[in-house]
């Protein structure tokens, strides 16, 4: 397993790009979703790896669901969906059950949050591409 | 005679939109009178409006109660309305006429899943 665990930042900057390329104009669970799975040889993705699914795999499928967006532009910048500060404020609480700050937020806290949101698209598709989300929030939280 | 599977009639409808812009918001809807209707568009006179989606039509569809629960309806919508295939990696479904929606199934109208989360 590697042993730097990646910043929400590093995430953050990533989720950013993956929505432009997306036409989105948002920044949705989904695209912190497959800025965790897109980025190879990182803790997630091994975590992922080590339950027999591939992460490219599961990020097409999330690709396929949520598809390109339109070329309208309704509003400026990338603002987060209500999910995605719900999962950011989790991953931060997180963060400080361990005693760490807001800039020591990683790729676990974020895995974590999104698997805690369960109603959320993104976990039904883990779910649906035979992911045992339950152990894998286990593996996430050692 | 009763409808062997009839319902009683929900006087409250909770729709969660669970992707796209709008994903973690939820619509409660008081219901009223015999016709139980939820429309679904980007016009704001909607009962569950999603502005923020520029491929929902302004009346993009219908959620209908009847005797045998809800059911979903495309309005002649311009990208039309989808439920997801049996396999996960085929294209989701378009609805043709009316589909059946049952508590917690997926459904999407523009780029915006939506699911019925409870109703009472």
């Amino acid at each position: 397993m590697p042993s730097s665990l990646r910043t929400l930042t590093e995430i953050l900057i990533d989720a950013r790009k993956i929505s432009s390329q997306l036409n989105h104009r948002y920044l949705g669970v989904e695209h912190l979703m497959l800025a965790l799975l897109r980025t190879p040889n990182t803790v997630v993705h091994t975590l992922i790896q080590k339950q027999s699914v591939s992460p490219d795999y599961i990020a097409n499928l999330i690709e396929q669901k949520i598809g390109v967006g339109s070329a309208s532009i309704l509003w400026s910048g990338l603002p987060y969906t209500p999910r995605t500060q719900v999962i950011l404020n989790i991953a931060h609480d997180l963060a400080l059950e361990s005693e760490r700050c807001y800039n020591d937020i990683h790729e676990l806290d974020l895995l974590l949050a999104i698997l805690m949101e369960k109603d959320s698209l993104i976990v039904r598709i883990l779910h649906r591409a035979g992911l045992d989300t339950e152990s894998l929030m286990n593996h996430a939280s050692v | 005679m009763q409808p062997r599977h009839q319902h009683a009639l929900p006087k409250q409808l909770t729709i969660e939109i669970i992707s796209g812009v709008d994903d973690g918001t939820l619509f409660r809807l008081e219901l009223q009178g015999s016709s139980l209707t939820a429309t679904l568009g980007r016009d704001q006179e909607n009962d569950v409006s999603l502005p923020n989606d520029a491929c929902v039509s302004r009346e993009h569809a219908v959620l209908t109660w009847t005797t045998q629960g809800w059911r979903l309806e495309d309005c002649q919508s311009r990208n039309g309305t989808f439920i997801e295939a049996d396999d996960l990696s085929a294209p989701d479904v378009s609805i043709t006429t009316f589909h059946p929606v049952l508590v917690g199934m997926p459904f999407r109208i523009g780029k915006t899943w939506i699911i019925v989360r409870n109703y009472a």
